[in-house]
């Protein structure tokens, strides 16, 4: 029975490498000679491997070019698509992962940045929303408390004009008539000034803080019916230290409403718009005056005249 | 170390194609700082041992795939592949060599032998001409096989898959090609030269 052959051209070049013919062993010299003629041949075939080995160890590698190479990379970052658009679109590619072209789309890109876009916002948003409040809930009280003095007999502070119109407007509802049992109270610098000392709570009443203008004016405002005062009353007896209203005094009694509507009305119709117009008129007549005046220079209508 | 940078020269030629897709400039440095040298030792062997052709088609292959990286068949092994593309470059090369000299066999450019220059002894620079010149004899195919196997050490699987073909094809390839220059530069075998001496 006859062997299956055991070495094919590749294990004879692994012959040629390792042994001359004359080492070979029987088997395999039976084998070399069904492919090479002789053992002559298979000496230079044996010697050919030799020489190339050797030759190729010896042999100087061609340098690499660096501008060849700059060349290249220029090449590679000229087809690049931005940073950008690569992070955005590797992110859609996260979720499709077998379908690797999507991170070259530019719809996703777009897409990624508008969504992006749209949370940022509405985290700022969020963000700006509720700073403001709580703002508010800790700086209220201090206001109160960093009032400056005011005047005792007008209760109007000097400040601003827009303060002192705030003032007028609410002068002109106390003439038409307020009513004295709803409570809306200013108390003068001085008896705030006391107030300070009570707990915040005693100061913030609900209603309060929502009048910043009346804050502005220096008043602190106490909205309350006369359930509500003779409730505060009896929780509070402290109170009536900052509700007090000396009747003998300039001090007047103004309802919510009517500050309310007093406002509303000050905006809509208010004395603003009149001044607004008259200062106009003014302005248009003044720049009459002028052109007038011109006119009537005798001097220039001489250098006019004499063609300059 | 690695943490926040990638450690592009130990990771494999496939992974960095990987990142040469994405857009990765430094994977693709890095391969071209591992591959050029054999590429133009390649294309020199391949282009009639012309150094400045073989720069040529060594910058023109790279260019080819910084433009198009998507080109790259992340099954196949890269270096077979870019072997497989250098040998179609080639092929591509040899047609056009071949259009020339039939139209003016005059232009016909020998081969660089700049090597002389650098004081390689004399009977090593005659073997390499002798070897250069009979390789160009033979078919491209079994040209490219030979310079695989024996100047790029690519093992006999890996010229498989270049080339497309079976591994019994690239051993039968190598065999006959070996054969076959044996026969042609007997002239260097030492004990040959023995055997005539003395007859």
């Amino acid at each position: 029975m006859e062997r299956p052959e055991r070495y094919d051209p590749e294990d004879i070049e692994h012959l040629l490498s390792e042994r001359p013919f004359h080492a070979l062993l029987a088997e395999e010299k039976a084998y070399v000679l069904r492919h090479i003629g002789d053992a002559e041949e298979y000496e230079r075939m044996r010697a050919l491997l030799q020489h190339l080995r050797e030759d190729e160890q010896q042999r100087e590698p061609l340098a690499p070019d660096a501008a060849a190479r700059a060349q290249v990379m220029a090449a590679f970052r000229a087809q690049r698509q931005p940073v950008w658009r690569v992070w955005l679109n590797s992110m859609a590619a996260v979720f499709v992962q077998q379908h690797e072209g999507f991170q070259w789309r530019p719809a996703l890109a777009l897409a990624g940045v508008a969504a992006m876009l749209v949370v940022g916002v509405a985290v700022l948003y969020r963000s700006s929303f509720d700073g403001p409040q709580q703002l508010a809930e800790v700086v209220a009280p201090k206001e109160d408390r960093q009032a400056p003095a005011e005047p005792t007999d007008g209760a109007v502070p000097a400040s601003s004009a827009e303060t002192a119109a705030t003032t007028e407007q609410v002068n002109v509802v106390a003439e038409e008539g307020a009513a004295p049992e709803e409570v809306r109270t200013e108390v003068p610098a001085l008896e705030r000034a006391e107030a300070d000392a009570m707990p915040a709570q005693h100061v913030a009443i609900p209603g309060v803080a929502e009048e910043a203008a009346d804050d502005a004016l220096g008043f602190v405002v106490v909205a309350a019916t006369d359930e509500k005062k003779a409730g505060e009353e009896q929780e509070h007896p402290s109170l009536d230290a900052v509700t007090a209203v000396p009747q003998a005094t300039d001090h007047r009694v103004v309802r919510e409403a009517e500050l309310a509507r007093n406002s509303s009305v000050g905006n809509a119709t208010g004395v603003v718009s009149a001044k607004e117009v008259s200062a106009k008129q003014r302005s248009s007549a003044v720049v009459v005056d002028r052109s007038r005046s011109v006119a009537d220079d005798q001097e220039l209508l001489a250098l006019l005249r004499a063609g300059w | 170390m690695g943490l926040f940078t990638k450690e592009h020269d130990r990771m494999s030629d496939e992974r960095l194609m990987e990142l040469v897709v994405r857009g990765d400039e430094r994977a693709f440095g890095a391969l071209y700082d591992r591959y050029q040298q054999r590429l133009l030792g390649y294309f020199h062997r391949m282009l009639w041992s012309d150094r400045e052709l073989a720069r040529d088609h060594a910058q023109d292959l790279w260019t080819k795939l910084a433009q198009r990286p998507s080109s790259y068949d992340p099954a196949r092994p890269f270096r077979t592949w870019l072997f497989s593309v250098a040998n179609n470059m080639c092929k591509n090369a040899y047609r056009h060599h071949a259009v020339v000299q039939a139209a003016a066999p005059e232009l016909r450019s020998g081969p660089d032998r700049e090597d002389a220059r650098h004081g390689v002894d004399v009977d090593r620079e005659r073997f390499r001409g002798r070897l250069d010149e009979e390789l160009d004899r033979l078919d491209p195919d079994h040209k490219a096989t030979f310079v695989m196997r024996y100047h790029e050490d690519m093992a006999i699987k890996e010229i498989a898959a270049a080339f497309a073909c079976s591994e019994g094809t690239v051993k039968s390839r190598l065999f006959y090609t070996l054969k076959k220059l044996a026969e042609r530069l007997k002239e260097f075998d030492p004990n040959a030269l023995h055997i005539h001496g003395k007859a």
